[in-house]
C-alpha cells in the first residue's frame, strides 16, 4: 500500500492536437473524453509504444508495466492460461510461481473452466477477462487498461471490475484506464482527466 | 436457374483436363504391377531413394534456419535494400533450374569464386552430396519464404506490442509469440520447399553431376533409367507421383480451403 505511485507527464501531437498530460499521484487515473479524444494514444505512449511521444518520468520510468489494449489481442497459438502465464514467463518468474499465480488469477476473473480453451474458442467478454488477468499477473509498477470492462456481460461486470480494482489496489500499482463507463470512475474512486 | 456454363465452354475446358490427366493415368497404366518391389530393389532405386531423402530433408531443415529470419528481415522492412534481398530471394522460382547450376558453378565451383577459397580448405561442393543439398537449398529456399513472409505480414503488430510493453525482448516476442502464430505457414512453406527440393532436377545435375549413390537422386535416376530400364523408371515416378498426392493431401486445407472461402464470398 505505500508503494510509491507512478508520476508521469506526456507530451504528444495527435493531428493538430497537441496534449500535454501529467498524471497525479494516486492509484487510478481515468482518461475520458469523446472518441478520437486521444485516450488510447495516450496510454500507448505510457506503454512506450509512440515513438514520437515525449513521456517524461519525474520519478523515473517504471520497471514494469501491464497492458490490456482495446482489442485484447490475445496470442492466438497460447491457451487461455498460457496467455495469463506469458507476461509472467516475459518478466522472468518462478516456474512453479507462475503456476500457481496462473490458477489465482484464472479463479480471480472466472475463467478457471476455459483455462486451456484456445482465444477463438471463447467470447469476447471471456478475452477481455483473461486480457485483465494477464496485464495485472506480474505485479507491474504501471498498468495501462484500455476500457477494460466494456466487454463483460452486465449481470457479471461488477463483480469482476470490483475483484480486479481491489487487486489492483493491494499490490500498489499506478493504474491508468481508458473509459467511458461512469461506473468505471464510481468503482475505481479515480482521479480522472478529461481529454478533449 | 442454375449459372451452367454452355457446351462450348465444357467442350474447351475438357482439353487441357485431358492434357493433365492422361499423362498420369498413362503411367498408371504401365506401372508394371507384378513387380513393383523388383524395381524398388534395385541397387540404384534404393540409392537414389535413400539419397533423395536425406538430401530433400537436409534442404528443407536448412530452408526454415536461414528462411525464418530471411523472412522476419524481408516482412519488416520497406527501403531498397529490402527489396533487392527479397528479388534476388524470388530469383530462383522464375530462374531456368539449369541456370542456377551454372550459377552455383560459377561461385561455388573448383574454380568459382567461393569455391576456389573453400577449396583451401579441402571443401568441395560441386559434385558432392554437399552440394546436391545446396543446390536443392537454392532453388527451394524462394517457397518457404514467401510463404512465411506473407504470414508474418498479415500478422497484426499488435500481438508482438503487448509482449514488448510486458518486457519480452525483440528475439522473445518472435519465438514466443509470432512464431507459433504463424506456424501453419511454416509448415506449409516447409512442404512447399520439400516438394520442390525433391523434384529438383536441372540446378543438380548441372552443379552435382549424376553420380550414382552420391549425388544421383530420384529425379535424376528416373531420367537415368530411362534409356537403360524404362519399367524401373516408371515405378520410380509413380513413387514421386505417389508423395506429390500426399504433399497436396496435406496442403488441401490451406489451399482448397482458400478456394471454399472465395466461392462462399
Amino acid at each position: 500500500m505505500t508503494a510509491a505511485r507512478v508520476a508521469a507527464s506526456i507530451e504528444f501531437a495527435r493531428g493538430e492536437i497537441h496534449l500535454r498530460l501529467d498524471l497525479p499521484d494516486v492509484p487510478f487515473v481515468a482518461l475520458t473524453g469523446p472518441n478520437g479524444a486521444g485516450k488510447t494514444s495516450a496510454l500507448r505512449c505510457l506503454a512506450g509504444l509512440e515513438q514520437a511521444a515525449h513521456v517524461e518520468w519525474p520519478d523515473g520510468e517504471p520497471a514494469s508495466r501491464g497492458y490490456l489494449p482495446q482489442r485484447v489481442m490475445l496470442y492466438p497459438a497460447m491457451s487461455l492460461a498460457d496467455n495469463i502465464a506469458s507476461s509472467m514467463r516475459f518478466a522472468g518468474l518462478s516456474k512453479a510461481s507462475i503456476a500457481e499465480r496462473t490458477a489465482e488469477l484464472l479463479d480471480l476473473v472466472d475463467i478457471a473452466a476455459l483455462a486451456r480453451r484456445r482465444p477463438h474458442e471463447v467470447s469476447g467478454g471471456q478475452r477481455q477477462r483473461t486480457g485483465l488477468a494477464r496485464a495485472i499477473a506480474a505485479t507491474p509498477k504501471l498498468l495501462l487498461l484500455d476500457e477494460p470492462f466494456s466487454a463483460i456481460d452486465v449481470a457479471s461486470r461488477a463483480r469482476v471490475r470490483a475483484r480486479i480494482v481491489k487487486h489492483i489496489a493491494e499490490s500498489g500499482a499506478s493504474c491508468v484506464i481508458a473509459t467511458h463507463d461512469p461506473n468505471d470512475l464510481e468503482a475505481t474512486d479515480a482521479a480522472s482527466i478529461v481529454l478533449s | 436457374m442454375t449459372n451452367r456454363p454452355p457446351h462450348w465452354v465444357v467442350a474447351i475446358a475438357v482439353v487441357p483436363a485431358i492434357v493433365l490427366g492422361a499423362p498420369l493415368f498413362a503411367l498408371l497404366w504401365r506401372l508394371p504391377w507384378s513387380d513393383l518391389g523388383g524395381a524398388l530393389r534395385s541397387e540404384a532405386a534404393k540409392s537414389a531413394l535413400g539419397l533423395s531423402l536425406i538430401t530433400s530433408l537436409s534442404a528443407t531443415v536448412l530452408c526454415v534456419l536461414f528462411g525464418l529470419p530471411l523472412a522476419w528481415l524481408l516482412s519488416t522492412g520497406t527501403g531498397v535494400m529490402t527489396r533487392v534481398i527479397r528479388a534476388l530471394c524470388l530469383l530462383p522460382i522464375v530462374l531456368p533450374p539449369v541456370v542456377g547450376g551454372v550459377a552455383l558453378l560459377l561461385a561455388f565451383g573448383r574454380r568459382g569464386v567461393v569455391g576456389q577459397w573453400l577449396a583451401d580448405f579441402g571443401i568441395q561442393l560441386s559434385f558432392s552430396t554437399a552440394g546436391v543439398i545446396l543446390a536443392q537449398f537454392f532453388v527451394s529456399l524462394p517457397f518457404f519464404v514467401l510463404s512465411v513472409e506473407a504470414a508474418l505480414r498479415q500478422m497484426d503488430i499488435e500481438f508482438a506490442e503487448v509482449a514488448q510493453v510486458h518486457g519480452a525482448s525483440p528475439t522473445r516476442v518472435f519465438t514466443a509469440v509470432t512464431v507459433p502464430s504463424i506456424a501453419p505457414a511454416i509448415a506449409a512453406g516447409s512442404v512447399l520447399a520439400w516438394a520442390r527440393a525433391l523434384g529438383e532436377f536441372g540446378a543438380t545435375v548441372t552443379f552435382a553431376g549424376s553420380l550414382q549413390g552420391r549425388t544421383q537422386t530420384l529425379p535424376l535416376a528416373v531420367f537415368n533409367l530411362l534409356e537403360s530400364d524404362p519399367a524401373d523408371a516408371v515405378v520410380l515416378s509413380a513413387v514421386l507421383v505417389v508423395l506429390a498426392v500426399a504433399v497436396l493431401v496435406v496442403l488441401r486445407d490451406r489451399w482448397f480451403g482458400v478456394l471454399r472461402s472465395e466461392v462462399q464470398r
